[in-house]
């Protein structure tokens, strides 16, 4: 081994060197094994640098050193590719041993995260990354964010790659509070102009953004929902929208179109109408079970007609839970969907308006407590209202009533909801009676504008 | 009326007695009894004496126990030892501890970023800086601080 470093130092020495280098043939595994063999023993740093300093400086001509430092430069790189693939296949080995589940069982895990974390999963290791391509990674997923922060190519991307296995999609921009519980008054309606979050997004960079058309969503994000002979929407089950200003009523009823088997559908904040949208679930949602849906133009959609009521009611009869909120909703289409929904047990009917109650007299309501126990409607009546207390009184129902503390120019209006309790006639106004009620539903005040 | 035992060993050779009643939430260990190949010592190679030590607990925990307090079982474990578990569960085919140790796992991984994730589980960085670029490219939202 000494001799052939020696021979080519000696090399070097010559005056003229040859101009292309002396290369090994390519069948000289051994010398090559050999030679890389040793120079990878030789000792450190100080060593390497002085004798190619001395080879470069024992080179007469320019170009010859010129050629020599290439060579270095080219051989040195490829010696570090080399070893940095070895690094990366050592890691893997190391990898396998501190995390020894099988893909199958790493998918399990993954499966039960949410889409933001399946993200940092697959950036963490190629195991871990390969594991978080699987569809059922990407069974619900949730990209419902604080700030506008997804486009349509990652809503493709992700319904692509749930496939089949796509069961949920939670999608656009939530307002800056906690998840509300069911029965508010707050609503999740996320406008730009009373936005405070710390981005200090604006209505002008808003425009701005105009022109960048991928930077956020807009109405065909779900489009892919209907791609591959409409795959992925076929076994979606939920589909909750927040906020996304650019869908419009041809868009969504395009993406429901595409989702036969949905049971839970939550629209909030979307410009699309109550009417367009029901028509559309009646039509191709005929599982439905709950439907939440919280208007954009608080007070501006009257265009809820009795026929989509019926039909909605005909076409839709596993409703257990709706919400209709910040709508023009008069006191027969309630009614309707009170009675003619049979499985109907909670509706949200708060910021919704033009309904005194009336509705409610002509209910049996001893009737439907018995047929539906638990029954529970939220709503604001005006003060005044003529629903029969006596009525409700009698047939055992607790009932509060409560009105708005701060009514300023506005009607003060009574919140109400009833329930099958223990028998118990709670005459306390206003408080909180959460104690003496079984369920946990919240009793509120709200002046809706 | 003594009760069916059966017993195991653990790839350090430790022995174990249990209740066959118990052992047969395992359905490994269920197909084995049903047939008729659990009469002496059954050999379980892929499981270590400390790990079985836990599932054995489990499987006894697991007929007289509620669920909630059930859960309880795999909380303050170390990560090695909820991997070790987790994979013991899917050998012996025990769908309730395979659950438990799956979703305490998924608990950890939840909210992590990248580089805790690394560090928490010891796991290294294989990816080119290409591929590593390219995955943080493909869902630019997430990355996002």
């Amino acid at each position: 081994m000494e001799d052939s470093l020696l021979s080519s130092s000696s090399m070097a020495k010559r005056p003229k060197p040859p101009s292309s280098p002396h290369l090994l043939p390519d069948s000289d595994h051994f010398t090559m094994d050999a030679l890389l063999s040793s120079f990878l023993s030789l000792s450190d740093s100080p060593s390497i640098h002085t004798s190619f300093d001395r080879l470069i400086q024992s080179t007469d001509s320019d170009s010859d050193q010129n050629h020599l430092i290439q060579r270095a430069l080219h051989l040195g790189s490829l010696l570090l590719e080399a070893a940095n693939r070895s690094a990366r296949r050592c890691s893997s080995s190391h990898n396998a041993v501190v995390w020894p589940l099988s893909p199958d069982l790493t998918i399990k895990v993954f499966s039960m995260l949410d889409t933001q974390s399946v993200c940092y999963a697959a950036a963490t290791c190629s195991f871990f990354q390969k594991c978080a391509m699987d569809p059922l990674c990407f069974a619900n997923i949730d990209l419902a964010t604080l700030v506008p922060k997804v486009n349509n190519a990652v809503v493709s991307t992700m319904i692509h790659r749930a496939g089949v296995a796509l069961k949920s999609i939670k999608l656009g921009v939530l307002p800056p509070i906690p998840a509300p519980p069911f029965f508010s008054s707050q609503p999740l309606v996320y406008s730009i102009r009373n936005s405070n979050d710390a981005s200090g997004f604006s209505w002008n960079d808003k425009r701005s953004r105009q022109g960048r058309e991928s930077s956020i969503l807009t109405r065909s994000c779900l489009n892919s929902l209907s791609g591959n002979g409409g795959a992925p929407g076929a076994h979606l089950r939920r589909l909750h929208l927040y906020n996304i200003e650019r869908m419009d009523n041809t868009a969504l009823l395009a993406s429901l179109s595409a989702c036969p088997s949905l049971l839970d559908l939550e629209i909030v904040g979307l410009h699309v109408e109550l009417r367009h949208t029901l028509e559309s679930v009646s039509k191709h949602c005929p599982l439905i079970e709950r439907l939440v849906f919280e208007s954009s133009k608080t007070g501006r959609d009257d265009g809820l007609k009795y026929p989509t009521c019926n039909e909605f009611v005909l076409n839709c009869p596993n409703i257990t839970t709706l919400a209709l909120k910040g709508f023009k909703l008069h006191d027969y289409k309630a009614r309707m969907l009170v009675k003619g929904l049979r499985k109907l047990k909670h509706i949200d009917l708060s910021t919704s308006y033009s309904f005194t109650g009336a509705f409610l007299n002509f209910i049996p309501i001893k009737e439907l407590l018995e047929q539906r126990p638990d029954f529970c409607l939220v709503a604001e009546f005006p003060k005044g209202s003529y629903f029969d207390v006596e009525q409700l009184t009698e047939s055992d129902v607790s009932l509060s009533l409560s009105s708005g503390s701060h009514s300023s120019s506005h009607t003060a209006y009574h919140s109400v909801f009833m329930n099958t309790s223990d028998g118990s006639y709670n005459s306390d106004h206003g408080s909180g009676n959460e104690d003496s009620i079984e369920s946990s539903f919240i009793i509120y005040e709200e002046n809706s504008d | 009326m003594s009760k069916k035992m059966l017993t195991f060993m653990s790839k350090d050779k430790q022995q174990f007695t249990i209740e066959e009643e118990f052992a047969v939430q395992s359905v490994t260990i269920r197909n084995m009894v049903e047939e008729d190949c659990a009469s002496s010592v059954i050999p379980l190679p892929n499981v270590h004496s400390e790990t079985l030590t836990l599932v054995i607990e489990y499987l006894n925990k697991q007929a007289s126990v509620a669920e909630n307090d059930l859960k309880k079982f795999v909380d303050e474990k170390q990560i090695s030892t909820l991997l070790d578990l987790a994979k013991a569960a899917s050998y012996l085919d025990i769908k309730g501890l395979m659950d438990l140790a799956c979703e305490k796992l998924a608990d950890l991984i939840k909210d992590m970023t990248v580089e805790e994730l690394r560090e928490i589980f010891q796991i290294e960085n294989d990816f080119t800086p290409e591929e590593e670029q390219a995955l943080r490219a493909e869902f630019p939202w997430a990355f996002e601080v």
